[in-house]
């Protein structure tokens, strides 16, 4: 024996397929008015989540994230640290490089006045 | 320049005025206030603990209701977009759902046994109603978690499709498609309880 449930279906609606039953307003309409209700709660309940909230006080306030600070005091170490040692390296190189240029210059003009030298005492003679 | 003036106040009183209440309770309670969150509270444990009933039945649902407000409390300096807050609410209360189906999934099917025979001895006030309520509860229970969720949400919880995808964090078209073979496999349901729609 079929029962029917409220709100009454229209008579168009009765035996709809799956394909006509998107949005249906008869089947929004009996569930809505037919589903289960919650039961009451427990009279405590707001007090009780009052409570426990009181004991977690802290957490609303912007807590310090020691895991991002870390990280961050590793990472900006390990970048201070690099750039100090290539400083230091490009230093280094440019003082050795600045030295051997010298040397290699006074070489340079040594041998070339020795060459101008002897080049016009021949030509004197 | 008092006419500027008194037309600033003005519409800054017109703007507290049309704000969401939610957004003045959630800013007040990021700042600690625990008697807004009261209030934050009374205005939507309702829909909590019914889409937590809807999903879960009624055991240890005050429990659930409590884990729910709890991680909402914890939560709530990190909610970036207060226009979201029902969003969020909706899928803080889904993930203890969630949470509590995968841990309690033996002791909630005891407990639906001794529950389907409570619920059919309850009082004389409608029975009609109760009938078909109780129907519907026991179809929502013969539905995947999965297609039960959607159903919840859309067809009970009155959700758009948009925000029950922002929701359970899938595509649109997968809440259309789920929210089709639930609702075919609930009318199947009804249709062998001898309800037709």
């Amino acid at each position: 024996m079929k029962s029917r449930p409220s709100p009454s279906p229209k008579p168009e609606n009765t035996l709809a397929g799956p394909e006509n039953q998107l949005d249906d307003p008869s089947w929004l309409a009996f569930l809505q008015h037919n589903q289960p209700i919650a039961p009451p709660p427990h009279p405590d309940l707001e007090d009780l989540i009052l409570q426990e909230i009181n004991t977690l006080q802290i957490s609303t306030s912007p807590h310090f994230n020691w895991r991002r600070w870390l990280a961050l005091g590793i990472l900006g170490t390990v970048t201070c640290g690099s750039l100090g040692l290539w400083f230091n390296n490009q230093r280094q190189f440019a003082e050795t490089s600045h030295e051997a240029d010298l040397a290699q210059l006074q070489n340079f003009i040594e041998q070339s006045y020795d060459g101008v030298y002897v080049s016009a005492d021949d030509a004197l003679k | 320049m008092e006419a500027a003036f008194n037309l600033l106040a003005q519409t800054q009183t017109q703007s507290l005025e049309s704000e969401d209440p939610d957004h003045l309770l959630i800013r007040s309670c990021v700042q600690g206030q625990t008697h807004s969150f009261r209030q934050l509270y009374r205005r939507h444990q309702q829909k909590v603990r019914s889409l937590l009933f809807q999903l879960c039945g009624s055991d240890e649902i005050d429990d659930l209701v409590q884990e729910v407000f709890l991680r909402v409390w914890k939560g709530l300096p990190k909610l970036k977009q207060i226009d979201t807050f029902s969003t969020w609410l909706y899928r803080i209360t889904w993930n203890v759902a969630t949470d509590r189906r995968r841990n309690f999934a033996k002791r909630r099917e005891q407990f639906q046994t001794i529950a389907k025979q409570t619920e059919t001895q309850q009082p004389d006030q409608g029975l009609a109603h109760l009938h078909y309520a109780d129907l519907v509860h026991r179809g929502l229970n013969c539905l995947s978690f999965d297609h039960r969720t959607i159903l919840v949400l859309h067809d009970l919880q009155d959700i758009p499709q948009k925000e029950v995808a922002e929701i359970l964090k899938i595509p649109p078209g997968t809440v259309k498609s789920r929210l089709f073979h639930a609702r075919a496999a609930m009318r199947t349901y009804l249709q062998q309880q001898g309800v037709y729609l």
